[in-house]
Order: C-alpha cells, then structure tokens, then sequence
C-alpha cells in the first residue's frame, strides 16, 4: 500500500503534472495533424526525456500518446480528415454533425466519449492487468481469425443504401490490400515490378484520398457552382449561436451511456490483444452501436451517439494496450512498441515482474494516466473553440489549403512522392464511387481488416496444417464462429427486401 | 440510375476478370506443393473472384430492370436521374488535371513551386478571381503548413 500511495504522490508533483499537460497538448497538436500520429510523435519526443526520471519521462510520453489519440478526432470532426487512422469511424457521425452547424456539439461529444473511454480502459488495465493479460494470451491465430471473420459481417453495417454496392466496394477494397509482399513468404503480388508497391499500397495515402480529399472535391464542386460550401459556417465564438449547438447536454451523455460502456469494452478487450489495434476497435463499436440502435438510419447523418460509439471504443485501447505490454513485455500496437523501448530506455524492464520491481513508478504511471485523460479533458475544453474556428473560415480558402494539407500528410509517413500519386488517384475514385454510391467506407474497412484477417488464416491453417477440424478444439474461437454465423443469419434476413421485393 | 449501374457492373465485372485471368496469373506466384498453409495467390482470388460476381450481379440486376434497395427496402428508383451528369465529369477532368500539374510540378520544383500552384488552382476551380486573395493564400497557406512541418517538428515536405 505504501508503494501505491508513494508512486501515487510521486505522479502528482506541479512538475509531473506540467510535463503531462505539455504531452497531452503535443499529443493533440499531432493526432491533429493528418499525417502525422501518437508513436511518432513519442519516437520524436523521447530523446528529450533521458535528463528526466523515469516516472516523469512516462508520464508525459503518456500523456502525448492518449493526446494523439483525441486529437485525430478533432480533423475528424471539422474536416472529413482523420488526423489518425484510429479515428476514422470518427468522421462518419462527427463531420455531418459540424455541417449541421454543431461543430461545437460533435467535438465536445467525441471529447467526453475520448475520455470516458480511455479512463474506463485505464482503471480496467489498473485493477485486472495481470488476469486480463492472461486470457488475452489465450487469443491464438485461430480465434483472432474467428474474430476477424465476425467483425467482416459488421461491414454490411456501413454499406451505404445498397447492400450489393457495397459489398462490391468490400471486395475489391480488400483485394487491393493483397498488393505487396505477401507476409508469409514475402511473395510479391500484383506489384507490377514497382518497388514502392511491395510494402504495399500505404494506408494513409488511401484513407486521406478516398475518405477526405474525395470529400474536399465534392465540397469543392459544389462551392464553384453555387457560390457557397455545403457545409454550414458557424462561429464559434459568437454568442448567439443556439445552446443546443452548442454543448452535449446532460440528458444526451446519459442517453449514450450504454453506447459507451459497450465501445469502451470493445476497445478494452480489442486492445489487450496485441495486433489489432484501435482502427478495428472504433469501426466495430460504431458498427455494434449502430447495429443495436432502434434507429439505425440516423448513424451516418450526424448521430452523436456514432460518435461517441467510435471515439470511446478507439480511446478504450490506450489503457488496455499497455496491459500486455506491462505484464507480458508484449506491445499491443505501435504506440505501446514505443512506450515499451521508452521504459526500457529509463530501466525499466515490463513483463510479469514488474510490479514487484518497479511497482512504485508503476503506480505512478496508472496515477499519471488518469492526470492525462482529466489534462486531456481540460484542455480540448479549452480548445475546441479555437478548433471549430477552423471550419468557420471561408471555403475558398479553406479548401485549396486542404488539398495542401492532404498532399503533405500523404507524403509525411512515406517519405515519397509515390505516395502522393496514389493518394490524388484514390482521391479521384473516391469522387467516382460517392457518386455512383458505392460505400467509401466499407472500401476502406475492407482494406484494413483484409491483411489482418488474411494474416491470421494463413497462421491457422500453418497450425492446424490445413486441417480445419483443428478449430473444433478451440472454444473461444468456436464462440466467434457462432457468432459470425448468427450475425450472417440476420444480415440474410435483413438483405431479404433487396432481393426479393424489388421491382 | 439504371444506366450508370449498368456500365459500372460492366466496368467492374471486365476489371474483375482482368484481374483474375490476366493480372493474378502474371504477378503473383504461388509456392511449392507440398507447403502447409494458403499459397499467396490464394487470397487475392478469393477477393477478386467475389468482387467479380458481385459487380456481374450488380449488372445482371440492371439488366433486368431493377436497381438497388436499401437495407430496408426503401428507394432504388429505375428512373431516377443519372448520379453523375456532363458537369461532374467536366469538374471531373478540370479537377484531375490540376492535381495531375501539381503533382508534376512537385515532382519537378519540390514544395514551393507545387503548394502554391495547388492552393492558387483550386482557388479558381472554386470561382475566386481577384488576384490579391489567390497570391495571398497561395503564399500564407504553403507558409503555414511549412512552418508547422519544417521549422517546428522537423519534417521533409514534398
């Protein structure tokens, strides 16, 4: 208990708590950013921490990862632009609410969802990270391939108005992922020779061409023709712009509650298992809030409870990421993979015994955490106005520097200009399927879950050495496997009037 | 509607066997029998056979006269006005042009020869015509961004 309390006092120095904040604004400043993201932002930032203790070193390279985290909602929101991939589900409730004029509303919104997320995350990895880790372990090829397969039944979830577009966008966004060295034997495919095309096509130039530039180029159109932006100009700081939206109130939070205790244990248990990262963990707890709602066609059109589902589910996976990192020394994504060098750099060694050895700056790590998420509160409070400033600019010369900015991001993590080609190619079939109504996003969940899934089926059929009786001894994947077959049973029965009605 | 469904069934079911046919038998090989496992060309056929018979539903759909539903049942009206007429393809084409000269002049004088030229096009793609306005983004906006990216976190800018 004294150790607790010690590590508890030691995190909330005036000094500690300033270098958090520090973190938490570069982090937010970075997750902003299309382009630009949490790890690399702690990669930057974590040579300057050697002069520092190693509580204080975590502590403020915490608090710039669960800063990113938020903000790539922020350009979410406001600009149809994912600051991070993570928040990509983000942009499907968030950005047609700021058209709405309630840019205010939908960032506050993805705020407290942000937060409630990762500190229900955090107290979950502070009370059972050892037991957790354990059952996460138990996630082998088989049941994670079980998992992938349930969660591809959730893009029926966002394929627009018809089921057979969107599952044509589905397929050929996930045989567009196969591009590259295969991971297995590093066999090239459809590379067409290209060096650029063997990592395969970059994910960001895709998603900020598809999703955002294509949705700049509407905007775009139809500013040149009408002389005014789709999108509703608000300012922020007037005073007369209705309460309503402006903040979420009371009544609105309450009602997302079940929303977001189910994406925060969504992003929870998807964050403890190393590998899948937050991306899948927004889309499917948007995808089961909209599954459960009494009124799914209102997901897509503004929701806030789309966006509190996507961004509580994403921000549940900062805590939990650290609960295979912490216990087991195995990170859960990129950002924990940065952490843990960060802890090893500062002598700290994660696996089972680090509680024992280091349990007091452990202890002011968790304490640190929940400092970072009421920093991370504070501080997009403070900001968001000066954020919605943004979309209050005029079009004509917001835009233009958007398409800037796309460019920039597509470059930034690639280093290549290859990259940019692809991304004003994607940008350009964005426009097209838009248009012709063909589901952007499920192209793009498609894209995303399709190594994943591809991955781990090939690792379990090396395991079970092509014998798929093999996934009959494996209950937890049994258990996804019914799942997916219930969940195709309802998506066969729902499709039904596309089938059989039309006329 | 009917007609834009029916060529992108067509489009789409030609790309599909392209792919399957031509593109995967060409560049991606498989490995040795024997091997456990999935070979590589395993998943790219499976993606690009289901691809394929969607897009070939999608056009058998509109073939027959029928168009597409919702989830519910609702819309997918065969007489509905085409998603993209002459004015889409013609910002289309503007719009592609000024990204394909951007990306060129990037390519050729790096960012402060691409970003104004960028922010200076789609300026006058949207209608802005007084020259003061489009120097002044063209000029701030690349500024902006290469103060943000260069000078203060120290990354290389296109």
């Amino acid at each position: 208990m004294d150790v607790i309390l010690a590590g508890i006092a030691e995190a909330l120095t005036l000094a500690n708590m300033a270098f958090i904040a520090l973190g938490v604004f570069t982090g937010i400043v970075f997750g902003a950013i299309p382009g630009l993201n949490g790890p690399m932002a702690i990669a930057i930032a974590l040579p300057l921490t050697f002069a520092f203790s190693p509580l204080t070193a975590i502590a403020f390279l915490v608090g710039i990862n669960k800063g990113a985290n938020y903000g790539g909602s922020i350009s979410a929101v406001l600009l149809n632009v994912p600051g991070t991939a993570e928040a990509m589900a983000t942009t499907f409730d968030g950005y047609p609410l700021a058209q709405q004029g309630k840019p205010l509303k939908a960032l506050k919104m993805s705020l407290y969802a942000s937060v409630f997320g990762d500190t229900f995350s955090d107290l979950i990895l502070i009370l059972v990270a050892a037991p957790f880790a354990v059952i996460a372990l138990k996630m082998g090829p088989a049941e994670i391939t079980a998992l992938l397969l349930f969660a591809l039944t959730f893009i029926a979830a966002v394929v627009g108005r018809s089921m057979l577009r969107g599952l044509v966008a589905a397929a050929f966004g996930m045989l567009l992922a196969t591009v590259g060295l295969d991971t297995e034997a590093s066999t090239p495919r459809m590379t067409f020779g290209l060096n650029e095309l063997e990592d395969g096509i970059p994910l960001l130039a895709l998603v900020i061409g598809a999703l955002a530039l294509s949705e700049v180029l509407i905007q775009v159109e139809t500013y040149a023709r009408t002389g005014r932006s789709e999108a509703a100009s608000v300012n922020p700081f007037a005073r007369d712009v209705p309460r309503e939206n402006r903040v979420v109130t009371r009544a609105e939070f309450t009602g997302c509650m079940r929303t977001l205790v189910r994406s925060a244990l969504i992003g929870t248990a998807i964050g403890a298992i190393p590998g899948l990262g937050s991306t899948l963990a927004g889309f499917l707890g948007y995808a089961m809030a909209k599954r459960a709602s009494k009124n799914p066609e209102t997901f897509g059109t503004g929701n806030p409870e789309g966006i509190a589902a996507a961004e509580a589910a994403n921000s549940a996976t900062v805590g939990a990421n650290l609960i295979p990192t912490l216990s087991l020394a195995i990170p859960g994504n990129l950002s924990a993979a940065v952490l843990m060098s960060a802890l090893i750099v500062h002598g700290l060694t994660p696996g089972p015994l680090i509680f024992e050895q280091h349990g007091k700056v452990l202890y002011g790590l968790f304490a640190a955490m929940l400092v970072a998420n009421a920093i991370t509160l504070a501080v997009g409070a403070v900001g968001l106005r000066f954020f919605a400033f943004v979309v209050s600019l005029p079009a004509r010369y917001i835009h233009p520097a958007l398409v800037l900015l796309c460019i920039c991001g597509a470059f930034l993590l690639e280093q290549s200009l290859f990259a940019v080609g692809l991304m004003l190619g994607f940008a350009l079939l964005g426009y097209v399927m838009r248009k012709l109504d063909f589901s952007v996003v499920a192209f793009l969940i498609a894209f995303i879950l399709g190594p994943l899934f591809e991955d781990a089926l090939r690792q379990t059929m090396v395991l079970f050495r092509d014998n798929p009786q093999g996934l009959l001894q494996r209950p937890i994947a049994m258990v996804f496997v019914a799942l997916t077959a219930w969940s195709v049973w309802r998506l066969g029965f729902r499709a039904r009037p596309e089938i059989l009605r039309e006329k | 509607m009917k007609r834009a469904e029916l060529v992108a069934g067509a489009l789409l079911t030609a790309f599909g066997l392209l792919v399957l046919f031509v593109v995967i038998p060409v560049w991606v090989p498989g490995h040795a029998e024997g091997d456990y496992g999935l070979e590589a060309e395993h998943f790219p056929v499976i993606t690009a056979a289901a691809g394929t018979a969607f897009a070939a539903l999608l056009l058998l759909r509109s073939l027959l006269g029928r168009t597409g539903n919702d989830l519910n049942g609702n819309g997918g009206a065969a007489d509905a006005p085409a998603p993209m007429d002459a004015r889409n393809w013609t910002f289309l084409l503007v719009a592609g042009a000024g990204m394909a000269a951007a990306f060129a002049l990037f390519d050729l004088g790096g960012f402060w020869l691409g970003a104004p030229f960028t922010v200076a096009a789609f300026m006058l793609i949207m209608g802005e015509r007084r020259p003061l306005p489009i120097v002044a983004t063209a000029v701030a906006a690349p500024l902006a961004i290469w103060l943000v990216f260069w000078k203060m976190l120290g990354f290389t800018l296109p």
